[in-house]
Parts: C-alpha cells; structure tokens; sequence
C-alpha cells in the first residue's frame, strides 16, 4: 500500500537534489478569484439552461407543428399521385384485349373500342373517297368513263 | 462572511449528498454551486501548473466546470466526484495545449520554450531561482510526463487514483514518473 513518506524517499534516491528543493506553490491567482469564479459559472450554467430552455420552446412551438404539416402534405401528395386515372389510346387499348392476360377487360370496354376504331376508320374512308371525288371534280375527269374502260 | 458559509456547507455536505441535490431540478444550482467552491483551487492549481499562464488557467478551468455542469446529471459513483472532474481538468488542459501548438503551428519545443518565457515574465510567479528553474525543467518533459509529475509530486496522488484518472496502468505511471524525476534532476544540476 502507498504511503505518502514513500514518495519524498522515492525521489532522495533517485534526485538528491530535487528533493531537497522545497515543494512550494510560488504561482499566484489574482485577487478575490476564487470568490469570483462561482459566481462567474453561475451566470454561465444560467445561460446554457436558458438556451437550452429556449430550443425546447421553439421545437415545441415551431418545429412540430410545422413537421407534422410538412408529413401531411407529403402524405396527400402521394395519395393524389396514386389515384390518378391514366387514360389509355385505344391502340394501347387494343393490345391489352390482345393480351388478355394481363389485364381482364369487361366486355362493353371491348365493344366500345372497337366502335371507336371501326368510326376512325370509317371517318378516314370517307375522307379517302371525299378526296377522290374532288380530285375527279376538279380535273373534270367522268368517272363513268373509268368504269367502262374497266 | 458569504464564503464562510459557503465553507460550512461544502464541509457538511458529502459528495454523494451534493449529487443528489444536483439532480433535484430545485437544488441544482445551489448544489454545483457548492462543488464549485468544493473543488475549484485543486482544479485551478492542476491546470495552472499546466499551462502557467493565469488567464488560460482561467479558460481552462471555466471549460472544466461547464463541462462538469453539463456532464453531472450522467455521473455515475463509480468513481469519486474529484476524479472525474480531475480527469476533465486534465483533458482540457491538453486540449488547449495542443490548440495553441496547432493555432501557431509551432512544435512541441517551442510551445515549452514559450511557457517558460511567460513563466519568467509572469508578475504571478514569486519563485526564486531553483524554482524557477525546476518549473523549466518541469515544462521540458513531454505533456502526459509533465501530468504524471505534477500530479505525483505536488498533488501527492497515490498511483491507483492516477491510473483511473489518466486511463494508464500503475507500472507504466511509475516508470513515466521515475524517468520525469531523473530527467528534472539532471536539468536543474547543470550549469
């Protein structure tokens, strides 16, 4: 066990001279320090409890609600997004009663389709034969003529 | 007549009673309040020794004590209330002399070179001359050396409360030490 005489005899075998030297405190604190310095931390520990106080008001007060607006609007928007219907082309349409498989169609969808394309096809025949007309019309070509060389 | 009553109260109050009142929200700041009077000097003159100059004793030790306020709800009693706060001192110092290295970005040498300076300039230092030159030659040991001397010959610390302190064992305290002694001896016996 240490004993606190070890430690001066210690040093006489190992430094004759330093432990000779007397083991004094020859620095200095100036005047009324150590009555001043609680104080001092008293001030200062008050003012990290102040700022630490006022954080925790304004996280309260602030940051959370403002979080959780931010989380709902998010929340909404997302929701918005997934239930957006997609139109499809009736191309688009055409191959999934194509491929059945992956997408089951209800019957009246599929008549509705193809009416839709039987009518752009029609519309673009009669266009065709409007154009073929008018080309006759205007290059006063007789048609009947066309047919019986035909 | 304040400090004497503030003296009564520290004698009274053990360690583990003034950390009881520290974690009451209502008997905080008279609590640490208490320990600051308790274990200033000791902290103070730990640093001091360190880093010489009284106004960055003063810095160090501030640091220490809101460190200790901060860190105090945490404590645990495994160690003693001392130690701990021994051990911040003794961080903190290093910190600041490593910052002070880094800030001018001069060696080791040079940082020693010039705590011996302000040592001599210092209107806070009354030591005649062996004093002063045992104080140089105490600032020519390496920095953890330096704490192991300061800490064995003018704290009078036993080994096992260093080791605690400083993280280290006692056989290699011991031998930091017994070399400090040797090379201190050997600076203050040449011409």
């Amino acid at each position: 066990m240490e004993n606190k005489n070890d430690i001066p005899n210690e040093i006489e075998n190992i430094a004759p001279f330093l432990s000779k030297i007397k083991k004094e405190n020859h620095f200095s604190a100036p005047k009324n320090y150590f009555e001043v310095l609680p104080e001092v931390m008293n001030y200062k520990t008050q003012n990290i409890s102040r700022l630490q106080f006022s954080f925790d008001k304004l996280a309260y007060r602030f940051l959370v609600p403002i979080t959780s607006l931010v989380v709902i609007l998010v929340l909404i928007f997302n929701w918005t997004s997934n239930n957006t219907e997609t139109e499809l082309s009736n191309e688009q349409l055409a191959e999934l009663i194509i491929e059945e498989e992956y997408l089951e169609i209800d019957d009246y969808l599929v008549y509705d389709a193809y009416e839709e394309i039987m009518d752009e096809e029609e519309n673009e025949i009669e266009s065709e034969t409007e154009e073929y007309i008018n080309y006759l019309l205007e290059n006063n070509i007789n048609i009947n003529l066309i047919i019986e060389e035909l | 007549m304040l400090v004497g009553f503030f003296n009564l109260q520290m004698k009274h109050y053990s360690d583990d009673k003034l950390l009881d009142m520290f974690r009451d929200e209502d008997s905080r700041n008279y609590a640490y309040n208490l320990i600051v009077r308790k274990y200033q000097e000791r902290l103070y003159w730990h640093i001091r020794r360190m880093v010489i100059v009284h106004e960055d004793a003063d810095d160090v030790v501030q640091n220490t004590l809101i460190k200790a306020w901060k860190g105090l709800h945490k404590f645990k009693a495994e160690a003693k209330l001392y130690t701990w706060l021994y051990r911040i001192a003794t961080n903190e110092a290093i910190t600041f002399l490593n910052k002070k290295k880094k800030k001018y970005l001069i060696p080791i040498v040079d940082v020693e070179h010039e705590l011996s300076n302000a040592l001599e300039s210092d209107e806070n230092y009354s030591g005649d001359e062996i004093q002063l030159k045992l104080q140089k030659a105490i600032l020519t040991l390496p920095e953890k050396q330096r704490i192991v001397f300061n800490m064995k010959y003018y704290d009078e610390m036993k080994y096992n409360q260093m080791a605690t302190i400083l993280e280290t064992s006692v056989g290699a305290l011991k031998a930091s030490y017994h070399h400090a002694v040797k090379k201190i001896e050997k600076f203050i016996t040449q011409d």
